[in-house]
């Protein structure tokens, strides 16, 4: 049988409500308190992981990081507003949490309202669309969880009742969020390519919501599944700035990629994990934003496709937006960029070398492409088929049989 | 026979092991259904695993005293050998109407598992509020009927809302807190309104009693925060406003309940 020590509601719900009320403060056109609604998101982020019905949790969970992206949404509108330096950052924040709030949390039945709320939010949104949001957020009406693990206290007499109450007063919750990746001064929020052998500047802004007591450092370190040997990204130290909390920290290092890729290879993945330091000291409760950075590094220079720089990063643009495509298989996307690669070298040739001074016939094209197809680095793949069948054919009937 | 070599093993084992759920001796085919427990036979035999199955079910439904045999084939048509469209059409109902035959203790520790696998079929919230109910269950028993009522999806939860609504409260004041779990599973699944009905009927069946005020207190929070989100969900935000103000005056009013029992002097 349940028992009332079970029950976190009243502890839980104030969180719920606060974020009801900032959200929709936040809806008027110059109003909201990004500050208010991180630390509000933070107090959802420790009810959800209280609640004995994950189902709750998740909803909860869900919710809190919708908070944390309406913060970043309320900053950027305020930041143009009152012409900040490079308000844009915020939004670009924003926008990089809720692609990643999608991809996780969209799927779930429990998120499904939130996500219709969100729907809206891409590229494309205007300052004067933050307002709605807010107060669409404000209005969704939430799950209630009322049991789950109890905090263990010391018994309830008036004197430890009022040191709760203090110590719940001073001790926000532990965040640490990502807010910027910029690799040579370009944000590098999407796959970014970094030239391989060369070195590359990498710049990281955080932003933690307080310092604990007894930290020297912040360490942020990359922590990846790539060859030990194949990158070298630094590790950054940063150490407590002036001032009170929130904190907003900027460092710089240099990032190398030691070996190239292959065409084929799936982008270099790094994500960068915070730890303070000494270990033993308090950790972050959550770890938010964008701190995955995918690194693209094939070695036009040295190993290019076609010899031409810009049709091999346009062919490098194309393989990105079939990788895109939902259920590409593997094979086809191969096959495809083999054909490419040719084909795109032959257009560029045309171009450059005036292939084709005047327009030849069909026959003599197919020739010309025939020819090209047979040379040697990709006769094995394209093999031509002596029964005058395309390339392509030859290609698909080879992936048949596999 | 070692798990391993079970996909080794020549299929004219599994023919002479099926033909055993037909046999006439209670002995040999209760054994049979209990072998099927531990493993699987390939998909080639599924059929006739189903159909001997149901053969044993069949023989022994209405002999009360081989509810357990009935049992283990309740488990193995609704764990494993029935389709999802059979468990939630009326093969699945049937099931349910059996397991509802029975009495509340022999399947309280299975009905976890069956509720989830059985969650679409016909009868199985009745059954469970029924089970939840019973007078002769055990605490143990009412946990998990709790855990089976929350792990059904939120339109089997959402289909059936008025029922769960209708749980009375009842008089005694440690089983009133499984009324708070209904209100959880409600707003989860969408069910605001009955949530606050559900909610408000239980604050309605507390007396305003000294005694009874610390549990009074939590369910005016309860109902209180149901409102709430009920009032968002209907589009009444002026109501959600002023019902917002009311969760923190209640939660005022047991903070301050709670402090006056802590300085209450014991009589112990």
């Amino acid at each position: 049988m349940r028992e009332r020590r079970d029950l976190v509601f009243s502890d839980t719900y104030d969180g719920r409500l606060e974020a009801f009320g900032l959200l929709a403060a936040a809806a008027e056109p110059r109003g909201g308190d990004a500050q208010a609604l991180r630390q509000a998101a933070g107090t959802l982020d420790g009810a959800s992981a209280r609640f004995g019905d994950p189902k709750v949790a998740v909803a909860f969970a869900a919710f809190a990081d919708l908070v944390r992206i309406s913060a970043m949404l309320v900053d950027w509108r305020h930041g143009v507003l009152e012409a900040e330096s490079d308000p844009d950052r915020f939004k670009r924040s924003a926008l990089a949490r809720l692609a990643l709030w999608r991809s996780e949390h969209e799927v779930r039945a429990e998120a499904s309202d939130l996500a219709a709320v969100a729907t809206n939010m891409d590229e494309g949104v205007t300052i004067a669309e933050v307002g709605p949001f807010c107060l669409a957020l404000a209005r969704l009406p939430l799950p209630i969880g009322i049991y789950g693990d109890a905090e263990t206290q010391p018994a309830a007499g008036p004197l430890s009742m009022c040191k709760q109450d203090s110590d719940r007063d001073v001790l926000p919750s532990l965040n640490v969020a990502f807010l910027s990746f910029t690799v040579d001064g370009e944000s590098a929020d999407q796959i970014h390519f970094l030239t391989p052998y060369e070195t590359h500047d990498l710049e990281i802004e955080v932003r933690v919501s307080r310092w604990p007591d007894g930290v020297a450092e912040l360490h942020l370190s990359p922590a990846t599944i790539e060859a030990a040997g194949s990158y070298d990204f630094p590790a950054f130290r940063l150490v407590r700035p002036a001032g009170d909390p929130p904190f907003v920290m900027r460092q710089r290092g240099r990032a190398r990629i030691i070996a190239a890729q292959a065409l084929r290879a799936m982008p270099f993945e790094f994500r960068y994990a915070p730890e303070f330091w000494p270990k033993e000291s308090e950790q972050p409760m959550s770890v938010v934003g964008h701190r995955t950075l995918r690194i693209e590094s094939v070695d036009l220079r040295n190993s290019p496709l076609t010899g031409y720089p810009a049709m091999d990063s346009r062919l490098l643009e194309t393989r990105n937006s079939l990788r895109r495509t939902p259920a590409m298989p593997q094979h086809d996307l191969q096959s495809a960029m083999t054909l490419a690669v040719v084909l795109a070298g032959l257009a560029a040739r045309a171009v450059q070398d005036d292939l084709f001074p005047v327009s030849p016939s069909e026959a003599e094209f197919q020739k010309h492409v025939r020819d090209d197809v047979s040379r040697p680095e990709y006769a094995v793949e394209l093999a031509t088929d002596p029964k005058g069948r395309s390339a392509l054919s030859a290609v698909r009937d080879r992936d048949r049989s596999r | 026979m070692p798990w391993r070599q079970f996909e080794n093993a020549p299929d004219l084992l599994y023919e002479a092991f099926v033909t055993t759920l037909t046999d006439s001796y209670i002995y040999v085919h209760r054994s049979a259904v209990t072998a099927l427990r531990r493993c699987h036979l390939p998909n080639a035999f599924e059929v006739s695993v189903r159909n001997g199955i149901w053969n044993v079910l069949f023989a022994h439904q209405k002999n009360p005293q081989r509810q357990d045999i009935v049992l283990e084939c309740i488990e193995l048509l609704a764990g494993q050998y029935l389709p999802a469209e059979e468990k939630a059409g009326r093969a699945g109902a049937f099931l349910v109407s059996l397991l509802a035959k029975m009495k509340a203790w022999r399947v309280s520790s299975e009905i976890g598992r069956l509720a989830h696998q059985l969650a679409h079929a016909s009868g199985l919230v009745d059954l469970l509020l029924a089970q939840l109910l019973d007078t002769e269950r055990t605490d143990h028993g009412e946990e998990q009927i709790l855990k089976a009522l929350a792990d059904l999806p939120i339109e089997v939860v959402f289909a059936h809302r008025a029922k769960l609504a209708a749980v009375p409260v009842g008089d005694d004041p440690r089983a009133r807190y499984r009324v708070l779990d209904l209100v959880q599973i409600l707003a989860r699944s969408r069910a605001w309104i009955e949530a606050e009905q559900l909610a408000a009927a239980a604050v309605a069946a507390i007396p305003c009693t000294i005694r009874e005020a610390p549990q009074r207190l939590i369910f005016e929070l309860v109902h209180a925060a149901t409102a709430f989100e009920n009032a968002l969900a209907t589009g009444n935000h002026d109501r959600a406003a002023g019902l917002a103000i009311r969760w923190h005056e209640a939660k005022a009013a047991k903070e301050a309940n709670d402090r006056e029992r802590a300085q209450r002097s014991s009589l112990f």
